[in-house]
């Protein structure tokens, strides 16, 4: 596998690392969250409805976050997502030993407790 | 790469014949879901696509399903079980045939799903299983329509049935049926969806029959497995040869629980592992004190309309596919309550958002994707919820008591996918359609006074999301009293999601505007325009959930109710999307000239036509501006 891209991110693995599509400016590096190493900032629904127009309508709530990341090369959009206030950044995709290693794996989990889990059949 | 089940059995059908085979049982699905649109007794069958069919085997799982609600899959393939279990096998007789709306025991998402099934034997033979389900109007509980959002558990919803015979070996049994019916406020109507549903299982029965005579019972046994293990050695194909594996996390939230403005995080982590998938739902929300849950059935089923609808959309959809997955929820959740939690709204929140979950975590998988074919599948969230407008009074048009759940939530805007614009669909009603004013006016008593493009709700994006409607109604007609009602939306304070930097669509609101002199403007000849109501200056906007019964009302013809349904999340940095199709947006009032400047980063001007032009030579110059802005604005 040399790599693939997820939104406007591409995930190289030949070269251990993520980069923007656009301008192929580095992210971060293979296996972490580029999230967590880009610009990014909070948005209000107040300015949800300055940016496009009055039309739009979001109900003012103090636990949700719209977050904008936004490729510090050339300015590329990279994800806008909802947020429950405080929550940590979403990873888009981890590989499996890099998740393995932190200590989660669905295959072990389900071999080894699989009454535990829906099946379909 | 391991894998955790058995291979694949040999198909022993010819590839011929097998597809003989799966073409007619689709065909059969075709003709069964056309029997119950023909039939049903309320606009939700008829016009709107809310319900399903399933030709199911010896031991419930699905051969072959009528698409229309992808999520009916989850307690289609419950209902079986249960009857086995608690009834025992043994007890079936070729002739009967059983309804089915509770939650608890797998007959239904919700209970206004009254679902009708039926073993089906040759020559006293069990070969397999026929069922239907459908949305009825009103299925008794404390409030018309049957959403309830100030219960407290499930049996204060509705009247729940547990799987029971209204046929016997053949024998028809008036005196089940009419204690179900005695408990609908409208019995007449939700009568003739029974019946619609036993007439459908009917087509099956015939057509199972001639099959099995064609075939015999051990050929017709055998293609049934053969058709699951083609579905299945396709699945596992498509996921080990065309998904990268990993682990892929996406969230979402219902919210708003009647009690208060509550989030709820349903979360999940697929891990795509040689040629199969794990859906883990761990840290999901609690379950909530109202109808805002889905048991495990909504769950099930949620996960398997997401499936269907991104990663084998082009397999025979079966219970084949899903022998790969795995499913893990720890239970007590919102997606996954315990009896007696109530959930007269599953379908709307909570099972309805688990399939925006899914579908957002499989967006991300299927973007990985080298095939083509799965990255056009990665999608912007669609709409993502059905708000919820009951109208009730003591009379209508024609004099008769009236309870009306407005469907035109199937027309949300579908979410963008890569590559392509929103349009108007449902993730979950996969055929619904939007009944036509006329249709409505028909069969309610409601004046519709407008019906409009809602410009600026589609999520802005490089594919921009499907674009949102609002109409507005009030009561009328000359029998007609004033109506009061139950509401409940959700995508209010949490909006629709884009995906990769497309922009939310628009969060949903309803309202109402008192004291409009309609009648007077209809005596004079005209419907009150938009403005003439002046409802973005005089609207009352309400609450995610309000219950007016026996409280409020709508005076007919003075007050009016504004209505407004969900749109799709945007695909792609909107700086990224083509100028002129900005400007073809706009000339259709679909987004404003303020959204094209600001999120699109494209001045327009308009034009004596009252269409808008473009100076394409300054749109990068503006954009580039925007860019910068951005990136001062993060810090």
């Amino acid at each position: 596998m040399d790599g693939f891209t997820i939104g406007s991110v591409k995930y190289d693995h030949a070269a251990r690392e993520l980069t923007c599509e656009k301008c192929a400016g580095r992210l971060c590096a293979w296996g972490e969250n580029y999230k967590e190493s880009v610009a990014s900032r909070t948005v209000r629904a107040a300015e949800m409805r300055e940016r496009l127009s009055s039309s739009y309508y979001l109900k003012e709530h103090d636990e949700v976050e719209l977050r904008e990341f936004i490729c510090p090369h050339c300015g590329l959009l990279l994800d806008f997502e909802v947020y429950q206030a405080g929550e940590p950044a979403r990873l888009d995709y981890e590989p499996l030993e890099a998740a393995q290693a932190r200590g989660y794996d669905a295959r072990s989990l389900y071999q080894a407790a699989p009454e535990g889990w829906i099946t379909f059949s | 790469m391991s894998v955790t089940s058995a291979p694949t059995a040999h198909i022993q059908t010819d590839p011929v014949t097998l597809e003989v085979f799966s073409n007619r049982i689709q065909n059969l699905m075709k003709l069964m879901t056309s029997t119950l649109e023909n039939l049903a007794g309320t606009l939700v069958g008829r016009e709107s696509g809310d319900y399903s069919t399933a030709l199911l085997d010896r031991d419930g799982n699905t051969i072959a399903f009528g698409s229309m609600v992808g999520f009916h899959l989850g307690h289609m393939t419950s209902v079986v079980p249960w009857i086995y279990e608690n009834y025992g096998r043994d007890s079936l007789r070729p002739g009967d045939m059983f309804l089915s709306n509770d939650p608890y025991s797998g007959g239904a998402v919700h209970s206004n799903d009254v679902g009708v099934f039926a073993p089906i034997f040759v020559d006293d033979e069990l070969v397999g299983w026929t069922g239907c389900d459908m949305h009825c109007m009103d299925v008794g509980g404390a409030l018309p329509g049957s959403f309830v959002p100030n219960a407290i558990d499930v049996v204060a919803e509705a009247c729940r049935f547990s799987p029971v015979r209204i046929y016997g070996g053949g024998e028809y049994r008036p005196d089940v049926v009419r204690a179900f019916l005695v408990n609908t406020r409208l019995p007449e109507r939700v009568g003739q969806d029974i019946s619609a549903e036993v007439g459908a299982n009917h087509y099956a029965l015939k057509i199972v029959e001639e099959t099995v005579r064609e075939f015999g019972v051990e050929g017709y046994l055998q293609l049934v497995e053969d058709v699951k293990a083609f579905s299945e050695a396709r699945t596992r194909q498509r996921i080990e040869e065309e998904l990268v594996d990993g682990v892929y996390e996406y969230t979402d939230y219902e919210e708003h629980d009647f009690v208060s403005h509550t989030l709820y995080p349903i979360r999940v982590r697929l891990t795509v592992s040689g040629s199969e998938l794990f859906f883990d739902f761990s840290g999901t929300a609690a379950q909530a004190p109202s109808l805002i849950n889905c048991a495990r059935s909504g769950l099930k089923g949620a996960v398997m309309a997401a499936l269907l609808m991104q990663l084998v959309p082009d397999i025979p959809f079966n219970s084949g596919v899903m022998r790969p997955v795995r499913v893990f929820s720890e239970g007590g959740t919102i997606n996954d309550c315990t009896a007696p939690a109530p959930v007269s709204l599953a379908t709307a929140m909570a099972a309805w958002r688990t399939v925006d979950v899914v579908s957002g975590v499989l967006t991300r998988a299927v973007d990985a994707s080298p095939s083509q074919f799965l990255r056009e599948r990665a999608t912007a969230c669609w709409g993502g919820t059905w708000p919820v407008y009951v109208l009730s009074s003591t009379s209508d048009q024609y004099g008769q008591y009236s309870v009306f759940l407005n469907m035109d939530g199937s027309g949300e805007g579908s979410g963008a996918l890569r590559g392509v614009d929103g349009a108007r669909g449902s993730s979950v009603l996969l055929a619904g359609r939007v009944p036509s004013v006329e249709a409505h006016e028909l069969t309610e008593p409601n004046l519709y006074i407008a019906r409009r493009i809602w410009a600026d709700s589609a999520g802005a994006g490089r594919w921009r999301g499907g674009w949102s409607f609002q109409e507005i109604v009030t009561p009328w007609g000359e029998k007609a009293a004033d109506q009061s009602g139950t509401f409940c939306t959700s995508r209010n304070a949490v909006p629709t999601p884009g995906a990769f930097g497309g922009y939310p669509g628009s969060g949903v609101f309803y309202g109402v505007i008192e004291g409009a002199d309609i009648t007077g403007a209809v005596a004079d000849g005209r419907l009150p325009s938009w403005d003439d109501l002046d409802v973005d200056g005089t609207i009352e906007i309400l609450e995610a959930k309000e219950v007016w019964e026996g409280r409020r009302h709508l005076r007919k013809g003075h007050d009016a109710f504004v209505m407004t349904f969900a749109a799709g999340g945007g695909f792609g940095d909107p700086l990224e999307r083509d100028p002129d199709s900005v400007r073809a947006d706009a000339d259709e009032g679909i987004i404003s000239v303020e959204a094209a400047r600001q999120a699109y980063g494209v001045e327009l001007t308009p034009t004596a036509d009252g269409t808008f032009e473009v100076d394409l030579e300054r749109v990068e110059e503006h954009r580039a501006a925007v860019r910068a802005a951005r990136l001062r604005d993060a810090g």
